[in-house]
C-alpha cells in the first residue's frame, strides 16, 4: 500500500484491516468455533461459498468463451474482407464482359455493367472468378 | 537478486479455491462482512466480486501468496474504491445544483469546495466512529490507545511498537476490540 492509500483510509476501513489481520491469525479451530456460534452451520457455508464460486467460475467461462468466438469472428470476417476499387471492378467487368466467349451464356442485364448496382458488378466477378472466367485475386 | 516469483494461472486460482477448507471458507465469510460493512453491496457480492477478477485476471496471485489471503486483499481494495466513489459519498452531502449559491450549500460547480466538504465530513465521521469504537472499553486504557492509534492511521507492527504491547497482549487485544465492536455494531457502523 502507498503512503497515500494509507492517508486516505478512514477510520472505519482501517478498524476493518485490523479484524481482517485478526481473522487471518486466528488458528482454524478459533474460526470454526466463532463461526459456529455466531453465525451457525460451517458445512452450509462452505457449500455456499462453493456455489457461489460455482456461478463465479460458469459466468467467467462463458465470458471467456464469448471472447474466443468473438476473436474467431474476427479473424474470419478480417480474412473474407477484400477491400474493392468500385470503379477497377467495373471497368474489370466490363473488360470481362467484352472477352466473353460467346458460347458463354449471360443475361440482358448483365451484359450492361453500368445498370448493375456495386453488389452485383462485386458478385459477377467473383461468380467469373468461380467459373475461371477470370484469374483468381491475390490471397484468394 | 531474487528470483521472480510465478504468477498462478486462473486454473491454478479455481483449483486452489475448489480445494478450500471449511475454515477458509468460514474465514472468507467473516473477511466479506468486514469489509463490506460501510458499503452498499452485500458480502456475498462482494466475494463474488473478488473471484472474478481473480479468474478475469484482472488482480495476479502470485505463487507463493495464500489463495485466502490473495481473496481477502482484493476484497479490501474493491470495498475501498467502491466506498469512495460518488454515489456513496454523496449521501452525505448537502449539496444542492448548479445556479445561485444558498448561504452554507455546496455549489456543485465549485469541486474544490465539494472536496473541502467531503474532507471535513470524512472527518467528522471518522472522529464519530473513533469515539464510539473507544466508548465500549472505559476501563481499558490500552484498548483505547490501540483505537487511537488505528485512528491516527499506524497499523501493522507500528500499532504494536506505538503501544507498547508485547506479541501476544497485542493479538489478544486486537481480538478483544474485533469481537466487542462485533457484537455492539453486527451490521456495520450505523451511529
Amino acid at each position: 500500500m502507498t503512503g497515500d492509500d494509507k492517508k486516505e483510509r478512514s477510520t472505519p476501513d482501517r478498524l476493518a484491516d485490523l479484524f481482517v489481520e485478526d481473522i487471518l491469525a486466528a488458528s482454524d479451530s478459533e474460526i470454526l468455533a466463532e463461526f459456529a456460534e455466531r453465525h451457525g452451520d460451517i458445512a452450509k457455508n462452505a457449500a455456499d461459498g462453493r456455489a457461489l464460486f460455482e456461478k463465479s467460475l460458469l459466468a467467467a467461462n462463458k465470458a471467456k468463451l464469448h471472447a474466443a468466438q468473438a476473436a474467431v469472428a474476427a479473424k474470419r470476417f478480417a480474412g473474407n474482407v477484400t477491400v474493392f476499387d468500385i470503379g477497377e471492378a467495373r471497368e474489370k467487368l466490363r473488360r470481362a464482359l467484352a472477352a466473353c466467349p460467346p458460347e458463354m451464356k449471360l443475361t440482358l442485364a448483365a451484359r450492361k455493367e453500368n445498370e448493375l448496382s456495386d453488389a452485383d458488378v462485386i458478385g459477377m466477378l467473383e461468380d467469373f472468378e468461380e467459373l475461371g472466367v477470370l484469374p483468381p485475386r491475390d490471397g484468394k | 537478486m531474487e528470483a521472480a516469483v510465478a504468477i498462478r494461472s486462473r486454473d491454478e486460482i479455481a483449483d486452489a479455491i475448489c480445494r478450500l477448507t471449511d475454515a477458509q471458507w468460514a474465514r472468507l465469510r467473516l473477511v466479506s462482512r468486514k469489509y463490506a460493512w460501510r458499503n452498499p453491496f452485500d458480502a456475498d457480492d462482494l466475494l463474488q466480486e473478488s473471484f472474478q477478477r481473480a479468474l478475469a485476471g484482472s488482480r495476479q496471485c502470485p505463487g507463493d501468496v495464500d489463495v485466502v489471503k490473495f481473496l481477502c486483499d482484493a476484497m479490501k481494495s474493491i470495498s475501498h474504491v467502491e466506498s469512495e466513489k460518488p454515489e456513496n459519498r454523496a449521501k452525505n452531502l448537502p449539496l444542492i445544483g448548479p445556479g445561485p449559491k444558498a448561504d452554507g450549500a455546496i455549489d456543485l460547480e465549485d469541486q474544490n469546495a465539494v472536496n473541502v466538504e467531503k474532507t471535513l465530513i470524512g472527518l467528522e465521521q471518522n472522529e464519530e466512529i473513533r469515539q464510539a469504537a473507544s466508548a465500549l472499553f472505559p476501563e481499558d486504557q490500552e484498548a483505547r490507545d490501540l483505537i487511537d492509534a488505528i485512528a491516527a492511521g499506524f497499523e501493522g507492527e507500528e500499532l504494536r511498537e506505538l503501544t507498547n504491547l508485547d506479541e501476544k497482549t497485542y493479538a489478544s487485544k486486537r481480538r478483544l476490540i474485533r469481537r466487542t465492536i462485533d457484537k455492539h455494531y453486527p451490521k456495520g457502523w450505523k451511529l
